[in-house]
């Protein structure tokens, strides 16, 4: 049986809507951008076309575990699409 | 003539601000201030802080109004304006995002439109209502809730005040003739903060001020 203490909620703030995600810390953050796309019906979505970023706007690596970052239970994130097109070189 | 119900916009718009409202604290503590409501129209200012030696300057580089006329069916339009007097205006920063396809200016000097600047990004009505972008519909972006309050703010204030690095200081001597010892310059300085902080030498020149 996962240790409870393995298992924390973070809030991921999805195109401005909170989706509150229960993950492992051995997950990567992939993982959870995946279940915070799915969670706010955005499921099928590629977590590769979105970015997860901090509370201060730091862009973090999807690849990286949970348990490897400064994250910790109640931490709030931030998840949007990737710029697109658009602008001026 | 609106294409939408304006009850339904309001709605839509009352949970825009709603959703704005569940992490007031955390965009407070970015710098973004909701400073109007007035029906569809909200106007957000954003601060960055201006290194000045040991102090900090805090300045409102970007300010825009959003207007959710026929929103969702169209997306926000989003226009800069002077946080003061509320006319429009061009900001004193570049919007530089880095894409797939390196560093790109978001902010765009003039619509068609509107000849007015714009800040070119999918989910903003003026980004799909330039020839340029005739191909890629609002309707392929708006699942995604590109055009969010909250999403295109977040955009905004990366680009145009969470980038700010400092202030240049230019001072040019001039020829006796002129009668003027010289002339001094004031750019606001913007750039990949992450890299800096990262220990990324980043160029000087980084993206100044128009």
């Amino acid at each position: 049986m996962p240790k409870t203490e393995n298992n924390i909620e973070i809030i991921v703030v999805v195109s401005g809507q909170s989706e509150r995600i229960r993950v492992n810390t051995h997950q990567t953050l992939e993982h959870l951008a995946r279940e915070a796309l799915q969670r706010s019906g955005n499921e099928g979505q590629a977590p590769s076309e979105w970015e997860l970023r901090d509370a201060g706007g730091g862009l973090l690596d999807q690849s990286a575990r949970i348990d490897s970052t400064s994250i910790v239970a109640g931490t709030t994130l931030f998840l949007n699409p990737k710029a697109g097109a658009g602008g001026a070189r | 003539m609106a294409l939408v119900d304006p009850d339904v916009t309001n709605r839509k718009l009352d949970h825009e601000i709603e959703l704005w409202n569940e992490h007031a604290d955390e965009y407070r503590r970015r710098g973004w201030l909701l400073l109007e409501r007035r029906g569809l129209r909200v106007d957000v200012g954003f601060l960055a802080e201006i290194p000045l030696g040991p102090q900090s300057l805090t300045a409102m580089t970007a300010c825009v109004r959003f207007d959710f006329a026929d929103y969702d069916l169209s997306p926000p339009s989003v226009e800069f304006i002077d946080p003061i007097t509320g006319e429009y205006a061009t900001p004193i920063v570049p919007a530089v995002m880095p894409t797939d396809e390196g560093p790109r200016n978001m902010l765009v000097g003039s619509h068609p439109e509107t000849d007015r600047p714009f800040f070119c990004v999918p989910g903003v009505r003026q980004y799909h209502d330039h020839p340029q972008h005739s191909g890629d519909s609002w309707l392929l972006h708006r699942a995604n809730r590109e055009g969010s309050l909250v999403g295109i703010c977040d955009r905004i204030w990366r680009s145009m005040a969470r980038s700010v690095l400092g202030l240049r200081i230019g001072l040019m001597t001039l020829p006796a003739a002129t009668g003027q010892p010289g002339q001094m310059e004031f750019q606001v300085v913007t750039g990949d903060i992450d890299a800096l902080l990262a220990g990324i030498p980043i160029l000087p020149g980084a993206q100044a001020s128009q």
